[in-house]
């Protein structure tokens, strides 16, 4: 009995610490992009996205992603925060008193996800330069051109003007942006397009530019955005179609109805009370 | 309650027709069972085999269901009407009339909409109408209205029997159980003061109502087609056209079913030339109303010759196609009604219901002209030239329904017959009695002037 007793103990250990070392083997393998952008208000952010693989690689969420800068000697948490259901992540960067610059004003950051038993971490490094990039609008006699100025931000605020810089011109539509050109950038930091002059705005003809820096090496992505009243105007006119089935009638209809069925159905009611006085003047 | 000689002699002859039937009264009846009978035949072989046992497809999507739908409530709106305007007016002639109208219009309501759910390839989802029906899609707004109505005109016909259920109540009936329902549906009604005044105001709120409310549900049910974009359909005159025709034809099924009561249940003495001489007017008067649309409604169309719009109009002037019925639609069965009753000649009870057979019968065929050319005629060039999908022809199924339906029709009236007297028996107080007024008056003057000449006699014999 007690021999008995002594080998279902030594088995069920075994199968403890056997499933213990399945589990450590199983860990998902996980990947972490990290981008910096710079939207058309001057907001600095870091933009995480972690993802794992499962069957294939999907999105986590819920997962902890902690942001650091980093220097040669030097390692500061900026922030920590939890992925949402796409996987991602946004830090917010702009006048952090923890971002360290190096001499050349290059900032370094390290973003980690520290991983969990189901999880392996993993963790990626990012070093972007500041930069502006500002739209301005010329026209010169009938010729409309759209010009930007790409400046690099350097230590005390120094503005120097980037050169060789590919910036995208892109109009923007309801749902996306049209690409109209791409251009780079003059010892100046200038870059010019034409202005598409037959392109239609909205009713006053306003269109909206964005100009772009994607991805670059050592600037990231920087957004700006102008617009301007060049486009063609555009008269709405709203196509009204109306069916038996539809459900979009217009409301003074459907209030119109409700209010004469509802006086016929107060009448029917007061009939009926009409009814019940009858029975008790018996 | 207290009857007066006149009501009890009709309340016996009415209660005798009530409870007894005759021989071909059991033959009519099963002739009308027959019918309806087959018609459920009918409807189960629609439900089991689907719509294709029908001649309706995927370009004609609506048949003889549909022309049927609006003839029956064109029939209801007529007697909403006559009924509604002949009490609000206090007219003396209606009493006889009045009844078999306001039962005209309950029982075509319960039927008109049946034929919609006929066109329905999923009667199993019915309740999903209650369920999930969106206060702004018009075809609620059009179950709504028939609804409203059904139900007004219900309440409409019960009022105008309380006086009569009081009067079935008090009679000594072999059968226990009509005395039971009659004394339900009495409300304990003894044609006291009080009584009458509640049941007077009563039946005004409800004639005042239900007129406004039958033109009503008739333009919603002709706004249908006149907003579909769609060649024949599309007209801003639609609304009070469905109106008028209508009245026309409802009218007309009003004097058929007098000729058939007044033949069957001998009432003679109630329902007389009189009545059919001014329903024969009222007949004629919508009947030029109905032409005058007609042909501003054709000319239009006509003159404008927009393409769709002659797709149509040749299709019904085309004498291979539609010509001969769109000839009885709009011409035979207006032109003849006017004339027969336009000559005095000409205008006898017979005369007069002969024509108004001709006029229901030519706005049923107008109805059918109105949907089926207009569905045979695509917006867009068709596919698949399959003969049935160009041209409409109804099948038994569809006829064995129909037909059912006008036999449900009279087998309803015919209960309700057997239920409720077809004519008043009991008559409200209306207004002032002048007779009774003067005879009053003249008592009291003839009553002074005794009492002045006693007194002067008195006095004279004081004095000598």
């Amino acid at each position: 009995m007690n021999n008995l007793f002594k080998y279902i103990l030594f088995g069920f250990m075994a199968l403890i610490f056997a499933t213990g070392d399945i589990s450590a083997q199983g860990k998902k393998t996980t990947r972490l992009q990290v981008e910096y952008y710079k939207n058309h208000d001057k907001m600095e952010m870091l933009i995480a996205t972690l993802i794992a693989k499962e069957r294939r690689y999907v999105p986590l969420a819920g997962a902890m992603i902690r942001f650091y800068s980093v220097n040669d000697t030097s390692k500061a948490l900026l922030e920590e925060l939890v992925t949402n259901d796409e996987g991602k992540v946004v830090l917010k960067i702009n006048d952090n008193s923890k971002i360290f610059y190096d001499p050349s004003g290059i900032m370094t950051f390290e973003v980690e996800y520290g991983g969990n038993s189901s999880y392996k971490s993993v963790q990626r490094q990012i070093s972007v330069k500041r930069a502006n990039l500002d739209v301005f609008f010329f026209q010169k006699d009938s010729i409309k051109s759209i010009e930007v100025n790409a400046s690099e931000i350097g230590p005390d605020n120094l503005i120097t003007p980037i050169q060789g810089l590919h910036v995208r011109f892109y109009i923007k539509g309801t749902f996306s942006l049209l690409d109209i050109g791409k251009e780079k950038t003059d010892q100046y930091g200038n870059a010019r397009i034409d202005f598409p002059v037959y392109m239609p705005g909205d009713t006053a003809g306003v269109i909206k530019i964005v100009v772009k820096i994607e991805d670059d090496d050592d600037y990231g992505t920087i957004e700006s955005r102008g617009e301007i009243n060049w486009g063609i105007p555009v008269k709405v006119i709203k196509k009204e179609r109306r069916g038996l089935g539809d459900t979009d009638a217009p409301l003074w209809m459907v209030y119109t109805l409700i209010i004469l069925l509802s006086a016929v159905w107060f009448h029917y009611l007061y009939v009926i009370y009409m009814i019940i006085k009858i029975k008790l003047a018996r | 309650m207290e009857l007066d000689q006149k009501a009890t002699r009709t309340l016996n002859f009415f209660t005798a027709q009530m409870v007894t039937i005759s021989r071909y009264g059991i033959i009519r009846l099963a002739v009308l069972l027959i019918f309806v009978l087959g018609g459920l035949y009918a409807l189960i072989v629609q439900i089991v085999k689907g719509h294709i046992v029908t001649g309706m497809r995927d370009n004609v999507v609506w048949g003889i269901y549909i022309a049927n739908f609006i003839f029956f409530i064109g029939i209801s709106y007529a007697g909403a009407l006559i009924s509604g305007i002949l009490h609000l007016l206090r007219v003396k002639w209606r009493t006889p009339i009045i009844r078999i109208a306001e039962i005209i219009t309950i029982v075509s309501t319960l039927i008109g909409p049946a034929y919609i759910l006929l066109c329905m390839g999923r009667l199993d989802r019915l309740h999903h109408l209650a369920l999930y029906g969106r206060i702004q899609s018009p075809i609620i707004w059009d179950v709504l209205a028939i609804s409203t109505y059904l139900i007004g005109s219900i309440i409409f016909l019960y009022l105008a029997c309380i006086r009569d259920l009081a009067a079935l109540r008090d009679y000594p009936f072999k059968n226990k159980w009509r005395n039971k329902i009659y004394r339900f549906l009495a409300v304990d009604f003894n044609d006291n003061t009080k009584q009458n005044r509640y049941l007077n105001r009563a039946l005004d709120i409800m004639s005042a109502i239900i007129i406004p409310l039958a033109v009503l549900v008739h333009s919603v049910l002709a706004w249908i087609f006149g907003m579909t974009l769609r060649p024949g359909w599309h007209s801003t005159i639609f609304a009070p056209y469905f109106v008028v025709a209508a009245v026309f034809s409802g009218t007309g099924v009003l004097i058929i079913a007098m000729w058939v009561f007044r033949r069957y249940y001998k009432l003679e003495s109630y329902i007389t030339k009189i009545h059919f001489n001014y329903l024969g007017i009222m007949l004629m008067i919508l009947g030029a109303l109905y032409a005058y649309f007609t042909f501003s409604e054709y000319l239009t169309s006509w003159y404008g010759s927009e393409t769709w719009d002659m797709e149509v109009l040749y299709k019904l002037f085309d004498p291979e196609e539609y010509w001969w019925w769109f000839f009885f639609a709009a011409i035979i069965g207006v032109v003849l009604p006017i004339i027969v009753i336009l000559i005095p000649k000409f205008r006898t009870i017979n005369s007069i219901t002969a024509v108004s057979v001709i006029a229901v019968l030519a706005l049923w065929v107008k109805r059918y002209l109105i949907i089926i050319p207009t569905l045979e005629t695509p917006l867009l060039p068709l596919q698949d030239l399959r003969p049935e999908y160009i041209h409409y022809q109804p099948t038994m199924i569809e006829w064995l329904l129909t037909f059912s339906g006008v036999a449900l029709f009279c087998l309803i009236f015919f209960l309700f017959s057997k239920f409720i007297p077809i004519i008043p028996i009991i008559k409200a107080e209306e207004g002032k009695n002048y007779a009774q007024l003067r005879k009053t008056v003249m008592e009291r003057i003839i009553k002074r002037k005794l009492k002045e000449t006693k007194m002067k006699e008195s006095q004279k014999i004081e004095h000598l």
